[in-house]
């Protein structure tokens, strides 16, 4: 059960990111584009689909890590879980990302001044949509509780 | 390698030492030796010559968990001039607990720490200095919308 608090941070312009591994180990990162929590507690993350080394090590081991930070506070989170599919876009998926864009760069440009138009680059030409369990949800802001669980019994 | 345009040569540390700047924060991936993955952020990558970076060491403990069981990290840094994005493929090497460069660390996580109100929190433990196997700059974005 992810608290609604946790929910609101994930599907906020927060900064968003995937940690995936291949099958001999060799981690691989990139920037995510937003999360949409689902009813039944599974996540839609929207990707680069040209990340290729990424979106390999998802169909090749389906580990994957998300974290989520909240641009002005650093508040964070991580999720542990595992890669239910790579799949295209729907309607909804792109609404949801463009909304997300427009949060995410707001709050940077607030935050450090980034022009919008500068951000506007960070801005995939295409996308997937990454559907994941999650397995495990931890504290990740920077402090001694980084690291606590945050999956309520 | 999942760079842009693989018959553009690799680039350098050199030619992204803007990335270094600490302008944009950076994410660091790792994975445990049972190859479960982490992923955070970094606020700065440091260049130190140009086959090697050095990670500022505050408190992600989870990563340094998983480098001393698998020493290889997967970093994306951000040029902030153009927002173009570089992955880089690190093999972990030594750790510097004090001396110039972990010194030149502490200076720069000490004023990051005054700028975001984390005094209490950063605070360097130690350098890390990672070999740089590969630089691919991630696929070309900038005209989704």
């Amino acid at each position: 059960m992810i608290e609604p608090d946790v929910v609101a941070l994930l599907e906020s312009g927060a900064a968003t990111m995937v940690g995936t591994v291949d099958a001999d180990g060799k981690p691989a990162g990139m920037h995510a584009i937003g999360v949409q929590v689902l009813d039944d507690g599974t996540l839609r993350v929207a990707l680069n689909a040209e990340e290729t080394e990424v979106l390999d090590n998802l169909r090749a081991t389906g580990v994957v890590a998300l974290a989520a930070t909240d641009v002005p506070t650093l508040r964070s989170v991580q999720v542990k879980g595992r890669a239910l599919a790579v799949e295209p876009l729907t309607a909804e998926d792109r609404i949801r990302t463009d909304r997300y864009l427009a949060a995410f760069f707001q709050v940077v440009s607030e935050t450090d001044g980034t022009p919008l138009d500068l951000l506007a680059r960070l801005v995939p030409r295409e996308l997937v949509v990454l559907v994941m369990t999650v397995d495990e949800l931890y504290d990740q802001t920077p402090g001694p509780q980084a690291g606590a669980s945050l999956v309520r019994a | 390698m999942s760079g842009a345009d693989d018959s553009s040569p690799q680039p350098t540390l050199a030619d992204i030492e803007c990335c270094f700047e600490g302008i944009t924060p950076a994410v660091i991936a790792t994975a445990s030796a049972d190859g479960t993955p982490n992923v955070t952020h970094l606020s700065r990558v440091h260049y130190v010559d140009e086959t090697h970076v050095a990670l500022s060491n505050q408190f992600f403990s989870k990563t340094t968990r998983n480098l001393a069981e698998n020493p290889r990290a997967s970093v994306i840094v951000v040029d902030p001039q153009r927002y173009d994005s570089y992955r880089l493929t690190l093999q972990y090497e030594r750790t510097e607990r004090r001396g110039p460069l972990f010194e030149e660390l502490s200076r720069d996580i000490d004023a990051i720490a005054a700028l975001t109100g984390m005094t209490e929190v950063f605070k360097l433990k130690s350098a890390d200095i990672y070999r740089v196997l590969e630089i691919a700059q991630t696929p070309a974005v900038g005209d989704g919308r």
